[in-house]
């Protein structure tokens, strides 16, 4: 009986606990002293179950006297502090159990939470054969995605930076025998005596909480600045933030001053290991930026001399080909076509052709034409543009670029003219020469000439068989014998000539013209009118001190 | 077809074309798809050998044979008894100007005066001495001297009144002084006085500067200069034609300087000169006086710089508008020289090859459809469509000759393949700095 009322007794207990306890809960919320606690339950040593807070205080308490010197190196074991016990018979977590159901009769209700499931670390830790140490280090903070770390390449090009970043500081602060985890936790530490200060109420679940954000956002900050570098080295058009943010000025200060230049130095120093992004991250990368190709296009013209015409073209192929996803991508062949219409035409027709593919396929068809002046140096000749035009027009209708590219390649080819010869045309011109030769040597007669005849003349198939017959010339034969008519002062004149060496001064001629009568260029004049019409060329030529006559000519006239 | 060539003129046309000359003999043979134009200034010569005056524009691109027609002309109208002068325009050269350049261009005609004994230029004392003969001779006949006596200075106040009789009725502008100047001349010529005649000769061919020097030299008071040279040539013309002869021919080339005076007033006042000119022939002003100007299609029909610019020669100047290419006016003063086609050009080489074949007196292998292959390599070779003119065509043709009929094996495929052509164009890039003043 009395253990009777001894149960009773403590059921008793138990409700009027029970009750006391949801009364102080409702009264709870009216309160607004965020100090406020019921101190009667502090204060009681009636047995009660454990609150958690207790629970955390003892915990903490124990921690703290037992390793106050190895709090750094402790750290992790903060972490596991965090699980909160909230009921009087803890229900062990299985570990063994997928939050995921296996099966679909399994309940997805099962909470089995990896903390650390999305964390960097656990993600590349296989893909990137990541240390314990690396993996820790990518596991202090959350990643938040973005639209370029999405991207897988510029993810692991970050992490590889941020790793590296993190083994320099590392190394930078041994020297000081430092690390980067004791810096972060003096950070916190001074954080946590500002915060004490400020506050009445501060708890070890605040210290914890601390030291956790501190830790986070350091690290966070050196993956941020890595995050920063890829992006202003890959031309990555948006930039993120990448300070340290706290509440606490002095927290401030104190990062700025001592972590804040340690980890940009690091950082600037390993920025050289970034290496460039590969093609299938050009790809990505230019799909969310239709402008970056600008940059290279630039960077490729600007060494266009450096690296040479046929690397130059090939580098922008290639930029072509990474733009493939780029909505642009039609602009960076038709500036290319511009470009190389000075350096090589039939390249910068080819990149034309790209232009007119890609600016069909895409979404809004621009059709930009190449302007006046580039159209001049590309088509001297009006067939080159007729051509060209004629394969745009395939182009357009097939979208068949690789036979338009296979067609554009002849269009400079040099066509071999051919003359065409018209038989009539040439017996025309042949009929009027004659015409012509006729009526002209009619006005330049030469009377008693040598003659050699020239026969040209036609076959019926149009070929001209010339054949030459020499006349002896009768006149030849009159001039052989002296036959030319000279009168006999003429005669005497020239006999001059020929004993005074075919040369004579002007006083000697107008002597001799004096004696017989005559003036000096009459008698000169017929002389050399007598012989023009044999020599088709004058016999007495006047030099500078008198008259010279032509030996040649002369023993034509009078032969030996 | 038959022609008669001269082994003489083979021989000159051969070494002229393989120099790039035009020979100066045989040039008939070689005129090729040229028969309306040479009728033209046939009947021209004609005209002007008749009492007419003409003025002839010969407008063509380079390499179109402007500088051929014009040594063809020079040619057939020394042949004709014409006095024949050539000169070029230059940039110290011209019509009309006030600082000595027109009688620059006066002096430069005058010296080049070409008669058929004397072709070569220089001659105008000789036609001076010929036309004094001329008087003597027949003041002679006509007062009954022997021609031995004539010569006596008892007879000079004959001889020196028929000369200024002469002159007289041949001269308008100028005839007193030119009159004096031609007697002074005669008196140097029967005193034998050859200082006298020199400077008799230099204020004819317009070499005195200023009015003193002349005055000192031979006591005239004027001398030839920038307003009065066309007025002197003008009286010379008649002079030529007193003493005998057909008329007086004036070639002037490379017109483009006309066309290349940066003062805009400048430029017009050489254009009036050339419209003075023409209305003087065509208005029948002067007798047997030919003048021809040379020139490209820029020099002719630009209309801010050529001759079109200047209104009253556009008008007087513009082509017939019924011609075409087919249908052509060679009546008109502008003669436009076409580019010879494929087929005349083929008709040229092989009369070439007929010339070179009887110069050497050899029969080379090489035949029409030889030539016909050198034309097609010649043709695509590159420049040839902007550079290519029959110059050039020509020496390489006779180059080639050259080498089978001394190589006689030769691969005559590997020659034509070795032909390469080049830009002989005078540079044009000064065009450029013209500025408009």
């Amino acid at each position: 009986m009395i253990f009777v009322f001894i149960i009773l007794g403590v059921v008793f207990f138990y409700f009027l606990f029970k009750s006391d306890k949801q009364a102080s809960r409702k009264s709870a919320p009216l309160n607004h002293n965020p100090n406020y606690r019921p101190t009667s339950q502090v204060q009681t040593n009636s047995p009660r179950y454990m609150t958690t807070e207790d629970v955390r205080a003892q915990r903490s308490k124990s921690i703290t006297a037992s390793s106050n010197e190895n709090m750094v190196r402790k750290f992790p074991t903060f972490v596991d502090e965090s699980i909160i016990e909230v009921s009087p018979e803890p229900i062990p977590i299985s570990y063994h159990t997928s939050y995921y159901p296996n099966s679909p009769s399994e309940s997805v209700h099962t909470p089995v939470y990896d903390y650390e499931e999305y964390a960097l670390g656990k993600k590349y830790k296989e893909k990137l054969e990541l240390t314990k140490q690396e993996i820790g280090w990518l596991n202090k903070f959350w990643n938040h995605a973005n639209a370029f770390n999405s991207i897988e390449g510029c993810e692991i090009e970050i992490i590889r930076l941020y790793l590296a970043s993190v083994k320099r500081i590392n190394s930078f602060l041994k020297k000081e025998a430092s690390s980067l985890s004791k810096e972060v936790e003096a950070l916190a530490q001074k954080n946590i005596e500002i915060r004490r200060a400020q506050n009445t109420y501060f708890t070890d679940y605040d210290v914890k909480m601390i030291k956790q954000t501190v830790e986070r956002d350091v690290y966070q900050l050196i993956y941020r600045k890595s995050e920063f570098l890829v992006r202003e080295r890959w031309n990555h058009k948006r930039k993120i933030q990448a300070d340290f943010y706290t509440n606490e000025q002095e927290v401030r200060t104190a990062f700025n001053e001592r972590l804040s230049p340690v980890i940009e130095n690091s950082i600037k120093m390993v920025s050289s290991q970034l290496v460039e992004p590969d093609d299938v991250t050009e790809i990505a990368l230019n799909e969310i930026n239709p402008t970056r190709w600008r940059t290279e296009f630039e960077r490729i013209l600007e060494n266009y001399d450096k690296i040479g015409h046929q690397n130059s073209l090939e580098a922008l192929h290639r930029l072509g080909r990474q733009n493939v996803k780029n909505p642009s991508v039609e602009n960076i062949y038709y500036e290319s076509s511009k470009h190389l219409a000075a350096f090589d035409k039939l390249e910068s027709l080819r990149f034309y052709l790209h232009y007119i593919l890609h600016d069909l396929n895409s979404k809004q068809v621009d059709n930009k034409q190449l302007n006046k002046t580039i159209q001049k140096k590309l088509f001297t000749k009006q067939n080159e543009l007729d051509s060209f035009q004629s394969i745009v027009d395939n182009l357009v209708k097939s979208k068949d670029l690789a036979r338009a590219l296979t067609d554009v390649s002849g269009i400079y080819a040099t066509k071999r003219k051919h003359i065409a010869l018209d038989i009539n045309a040439v017996q025309l011109a042949e009929k009027q020469h004659a015409g012509t030769v006729e009526i002209l040597s009619e006005y330049l007669k030469d009377e008693n000439e040598p003659v050699q005849l020239v026969h040209t003349e036609s076959a019926p198939e149009g070929e001209v068989t010339i054949t030459i017959t020499s006349i002896e010339s009768k006149t030849e034969l009159d001039v052989q014998s002296g036959n030319v008519d000279f009168s006999p002062v003429q005669r005497q004149c020239l006999k001059n000539f020929e004993e005074n060496g075919f040369a004579l001064s002007f006083e000697a001629i107008e002597a001799f013209a004096k004696t017989n009568g005559l003036f000096k260029n009459h008698l000169i004049d017929g002389i050399n009118d007598r012989c023009m019409d044999l020599l088709d060329d004058v016999l007495i030529e006047e030099v500078e001190e008198g008259f010279e006559v032509n030996e040649n000519y002369y023993k034509q006239i009078f032969p030996a | 077809m038959t022609a008669n060539v001269k082994p003489k003129e083979a021989t000159a046309i051969i070494n002229s074309l393989l120099g790039g000359v035009v020979p100066k003999i045989g040039v008939q043979h070689i005129t090729v798809g040229r028969s309306d134009e040479v009728d033209a200034f046939l009947k021209a010569l004609d005209d002007v050998k008749n009492g007419h005056s003409i003025v002839k524009f010969w407008i063509g691109d380079f390499g179109s044979g402007k500088s051929f027609m014009l040594h063809l002309l020079n040619t057939v109208a020394l042949k004709q008894k014409f006095v024949v002068a050539n000169a070029d325009f230059t940039p110290d050269n011209r019509l009309y100007a006030n600082d000595g350049k027109a009688v620059a261009l006066y002096a430069a005609i005058m010296d080049n005066i070409a008669i058929q004994t004397k072709p070569e230029g220089g001659a105008l004392g000789t036609l001076l001495d010929k036309w004094i003969e001329q008087i003597m001779m027949q003041t002679a006949t006509s007062n009954n001297i022997s021609l031995g006596d004539i010569r006596d200075e008892k007879h000079s106040p004959l001889i020196q009144q028929n000369i200024i009789k002469t002159v007289n009725e041949i001269t308008e502008v100028g005839g007193f002084d030119f009159s004096w100047v031609i007697t002074k001349y005669y008196e140097g010529f029967i005193k034998e006085d050859d200082a006298l005649r020199r400077n008799a000769l230099k204020w004819l061919k317009g070499e005195y500067r200023t009015r003193t020097e002349a005055r000192q030299d031979l006591g005239v008071r004027d001398i030839i200069h920038d307003l009065n040279f066309y007025d002197m040539l003008k009286n010379f013309c008649k002079l030529f034609v007193s003493i005998g002869y057909s008329g007086f021919m004036i070639n002037l080339d490379e017109a483009i300087n006309l066309y290349k005076i940066s003062t805009s007033v400048m430029r017009e006042k050489n254009y009036e000169k050339i419209l003075t000119i023409y209305n003087d022939c065509f208005q029948g002003k002067v007798s047997n006086l030919f003048i021809n100007f040379a020139g490209t299609k820029e020099v002719l029909e630009n209309p801010r710089r050529g001759l079109f610019s200047y209104q009253a020669l556009k008008s007087r100047l513009e082509t017939n508008k019924f011609e075409t290419l087919e249908i052509r006016d060679f009546a008109q003063p502008v003669i436009r020289l076409l580019p010879l086609d494929n087929n005349e050009i083929f008709v040229l080489l092989k009369k070439l090859k007929a010339v070179f074949d009887l110069h050497y007196a050899v029969q080379l292998d090489v035949d029409d459809s030889d030539i016909h292959q050198f034309m097609e390599e010649l043709y695509n070779k590159p420049g040839a469509a902007e550079f290519l003119t029959p110059r050039e065509v020509i020496r390489d043709f006779l180059n080639i000759l050259s080498i089978i009929r001394q190589n006689p094996g030769v691969d005559k495929k590997k020659l034509f393949g070795e032909i390469e052509i080049h830009d002989e164009r005078p540079d044009e890039s000064i065009f450029a700095d013209i500025e408009e003043l």
